[in-house]
């Protein structure tokens, strides 16, 4: 009697064991899934944001500054429509040339209205939604051309995006 | 005696409890691929839409390597029975779409400046019929030939529509979508057809015959083709309130822009003429006479040595 409950004891033991180290292998298997998607949906968004009309120049080679100013402005206004589209993203233009004479200024409204504008400030943080408890950070970015219309211009700058998840 | 009938209900019920444990674990395992599955489909279809964005005007296949249903609603998708994925994108299909493979068209919505893409969805169960005369064949054409051929759209001729839409050739298909330009709109009906109606022209109105002659308007031929390849008004109307969302959200970001613009370029007294129309924009169905006006004063803005164009 014994000897029976002792085998069912070790076999259900090793079905446990079994079951355990096949959970963890699917669990990572799905997280592997997971952040290729996530991966995926970052070059994708990258690549099609600068086609987008909120920033897009209207021959579409580069990004317009002054829409950039713009659409801070309209995704403040439109949280939800802007929410859904870039989730918890922080979406930024850095100007790397010529160099701004004001390093680690925000390029905003006020800056604009300057005489001295485009010259200083040195990026434009368009977008920005953290996510709390965030346990990685993906940060992808690539260069772009960046149109001033008032001074009819172009700076060349980089565009990045970084995803909390 | 006893001890050996007690050991062998012991191992039945120790193996039928092993056994559930198993068959429920098998179940669960399923559910939880299929949901990963689904979850996958879903946002590789959003990865592609969002990769069509560059394109101004693309038709291509979406082979999803399987048989799936999939459910569009307005701004969601969803594998049957599983949980939905948003989708910021205006999106005008029939609300299942059966099969291995989804047929998209996207077009650049631009009026006059691009405001989104629309993204146009059909299958190989699906069939749509451009019913005209030959009063309102030109137009048809025109209609017909922005449509690119994968999409699975005929033209018709109202004569013809009897012998080609007959209950042996619908069996094929999980819906025939019939546009009628035409005048007369006397059709075989039975529960796969959808009849709308369609004005011969870029601005007009777009009836469901099968809802109560329920209308609703459209703004411009990319809208058209939006009524046309939706399901049911419902649908349609939740696509091109979409649409409009957008295109408030994007004249307010040219009214921002021409602000901006305006105070560093203060020699020019052209901006408000044009910040005006980008207003009248906004409204429920702006006339074709607000998009050549807005035309004409970006150009007026271009064509100035003190302004600068906005779009």
């Amino acid at each position: 009697m014994i000897e029976t409950i002792l085998v069912m004891i070790v076999v259900l033991i090793l079905l446990v064991i079994g079951i355990f180290y096949y959970a963890s292998f699917r669990s990572h298997e799905i997280s592997k899934t997971g952040s290729t998607l996530s991966s995926q949906q970052q070059e994708i968004m990258l690549a099609s944001i600068t086609s987008m009309p909120e920033f897009a120049c209207e021959d579409k080679n580069c990004i317009d500054a002054t829409k950039l100013l713009a659409t801070k402005t309209i995704i403040e206004q439109n949280p939800e429509h802007y929410g859904s589209l870039f989730n918890f993203r922080t979406i930024k233009v850095e100007i790397l040339y010529p160099e701004p004479t004001e390093k680690d200024k925000e390029c905003d409204i006020v800056a604009h209205n300057q005489q001295n504008y485009p010259s200083n400030c040195d990026h434009f943080l368009i977008y920005s939604k953290s996510l709390p408890n965030a346990k990685t950070t993906q940060t992808i970015s690539t260069p772009i051309s960046l149109y001033f219309p008032s001074k009819n211009e172009y700076k060349i700058a980089k565009i990045s995006i970084t995803k909390e998840s | 005696m006893m001890s050996s009938v007690f050991k062998y209900i012991l191992i039945a019920i120790v193996g039928v409890v092993v056994l559930l444990f198993f068959i429920s674990f098998a179940f669960r395992h399923a559910d939880t691929e299929e949901a990963i599955s689904a979850i996958v489909i879903a946002q590789t279809i959003d990865d592609t839409f969002e990769a069509f964005t560059i394109s101004p005007n693309l038709a291509t296949e979406i082979n999803l390597n399987r048989e799936v249903e999939l459910n569009v609603e307005c701004n969601k998708i969803s594998l049957k029975n599983q949980r939905q994925v948003d989708m910021p994108r205006v999106i005008f299909s029939p609300r299942t779409l059966k099969g291995n493979k989804i047929i998209t068209f996207t077009q650049s919505w631009d009026f006059p400046f691009k405001i989104t893409n629309f993204y146009y969805l059909t299958n190989l169960r699906t069939k749509t019929y451009l019913v005209y005369d030959s009063q309102t064949q030109e137009f048809v054409e025109a209609i017909n030939e922005t449509i690119p051929s994968k999409m699975r759209v005929e033209m018709l001729h109202f004569s013809s529509l009897g012998t080609q839409v007959s209950s042996q050739n619908t069996q094929n298909y999980d819906l025939i979508k019939l546009a009628f330009f035409s005048t007369d709109t006397s059709s075989p009906r039975n529960q796969k057809i959808k009849r709308i109606k369609l004005e011969p022209k870029e601005q007009g109105k777009v009836i469901f015959l099968d809802e109560q002659n329920k209308q609703e308007e459209y703004i411009s031929k990319e809208m058209l083709i939006g009524a046309i390849f939706s399901e049911d008004y419902e649908s349609y109307k939740c696509s091109k309130d979409k649409a409009m969302e957008k295109l408030g959200i994007i004249s307010d970001l040219y009214i921002g822009k021409t602000d901006l613009l305006s105070k560093k370029k203060t020699m020019c007294t052209k901006f408000d003429d044009l910040i005006r129309l980008l207003k009248d924009l906004k409204n429920p169905s702006p006339s074709t006479s607000t998009l050549s006006n807005l035309i004409s004063a970006n150009r007026d803005l271009a064509g100035d040595r003190n302004c600068v164009s906005i779009f």
